[in-house]
């Protein structure tokens, strides 16, 4: 086995004791030849295995304790109130990640284009319909024929000219 | 951290706040502890500790048992730790002071524990500043909490080698650190001896 494999294996999985035994024996038999690799492995234990080796554990100071006290009240007191009940039900969407607010508007465009396209075909057709008379009214005026206005619209034009 | 019995979680559970107590008193210290070895300030892991016992208050009432309540503490206890870190990682950098304030109010508030646990805790708080938060969760569930690459990979929410390749960098880093101040402690040394013959 080459040292820097070994080393590799030093630095992970043999420092954890996550090797099957077979690879673990493979290790050992390198490190009892090799004195690079035991030096590696012994500065390795003294400075990233040892040092945790003496942790001890830590009490929060009372303040802690009186803070989360504070915050149940106030969550309590919020979830009485209907306003704060639905800012509260609200606000996970307003912290939403960015790629999940794209794939929400994607999702909403693909359901718009669904509806869109099982629209009742009437309805399609009534709207071309009325668009494509516009269309012909439109074109109708700029070729000057009045004939199109209908009659309110014709008396307005008789009543500019006499004025004109 | 001893296990919690399932009676009291269940009290808590159904809104009985003495029973809430009784768990924040056996479990808090478990919790603070992760928090500083991850977050690195004290103001940082009380506002840690704050989170991760205000989460558990909200879902006790829906906890299945499915997991151990240990498990499912650390679980959320190291994530907020890790989000926390994160985010102010990303707003500020972290001030130079508290790397010596914090674990002496640590040790004067602890009153069983000697100067001596004071410089431990100093040491472990240089080596784990050291690291970037990802690599320090790692650490301190692989070396202080003692979980398994499987344990740490599910806790964490990431797969086997990357917690591998987190456990090798960190390592890598503190043995770095650990040849330098030795090369540091002997030159001093020489320099020392050069003095002391220089005098004679």
């Amino acid at each position: 086995m080459e040292c820097k494999k070994v080393q590799d294996k030093l630095l992970t999985e043999y420092a954890d004791k996550e090797l099957g035994p077979e690879e673990n024996a493979k290790v050992e038999r390198h490190l009892t030849a090799c004195p690079d690799c035991r030096e590696f492995f012994g500065a390795l234990r003294q400075s990233a295995v040892i040092p945790f080796k003496e942790a001890g554990e830590m009490r929060p100071e009372s303040t802690v304790w009186k803070k989360i006290q504070e915050k149940i009240e106030e969550e309590r007191a919020r979830s009485r109130n209907g306003f704060w009940k639905l800012a509260d039900t609200l606000t996970p969407f307003l912290r939403m990640p960015q790629p999940v607010f794209r794939a929400a508007f994607v999702t909403a465009l693909v359901l718009v284009v669904v509806v869109l396209a099982k629209w009742p075909i009437s309805y399609v057709d009534s709207v071309y319909g009325y668009l494509s008379e516009q269309m012909t009214f439109l074109s109708g005026l700029e070729a000057g024929n009045t004939d199109l206005l209908n009659g309110d619209l014709k008396e307005d034009d008789i009543v500019f000219e006499e004025i004109g | 951290m001893q296990e919690i019995e399932r009676e009291l979680i269940t009290q808590a559970g159904r809104g009985d706040e003495g029973a809430f107590r009784e768990i924040y008193q056996r479990a808090s210290g478990y919790v603070y502890t992760l928090a500083y070895r991850v977050v690195s300030t004290k103001p940082d892991a009380e506002e840690v500790t704050q989170d991760v016992f205000l989460k558990i208050h909200r879902s006790l009432g829906s906890f299945k048992f499915e997991s151990s309540f240990k498990t499912w503490l650390y679980r959320i206890a190291v994530n907020t730790a890790l989000n926390h870190a994160k985010k102010r990682s990303r707003v500020t950098t972290r001030e130079v002071e508290e790397v010596f304030e914090d674990p002496a109010t640590v040790t004067q508030s602890d009153a069983g524990k000697s100067i001596e646990a004071g410089e431990t805790e100093l040491q472990l708080k240089s080596l784990l500043d050291q690291l970037n938060p990802d690599q320090r969760a790692c650490i301190v569930l692989r070396e202080i909490e003692g979980l398994d690459y499987r344990g740490i990979a599910s806790s964490l929410g990431i797969n086997i080698n990357t917690v591998r390749s987190r456990l090798k960098r960190a390592r890598e880093t503190l043995m770095a650190l650990g040849q330098a101040q030795r090369s540091i402690e002997k030159k001093g040394f020489v320099g020392q001896k050069e003095v002391a013959s220089h005098g004679m």
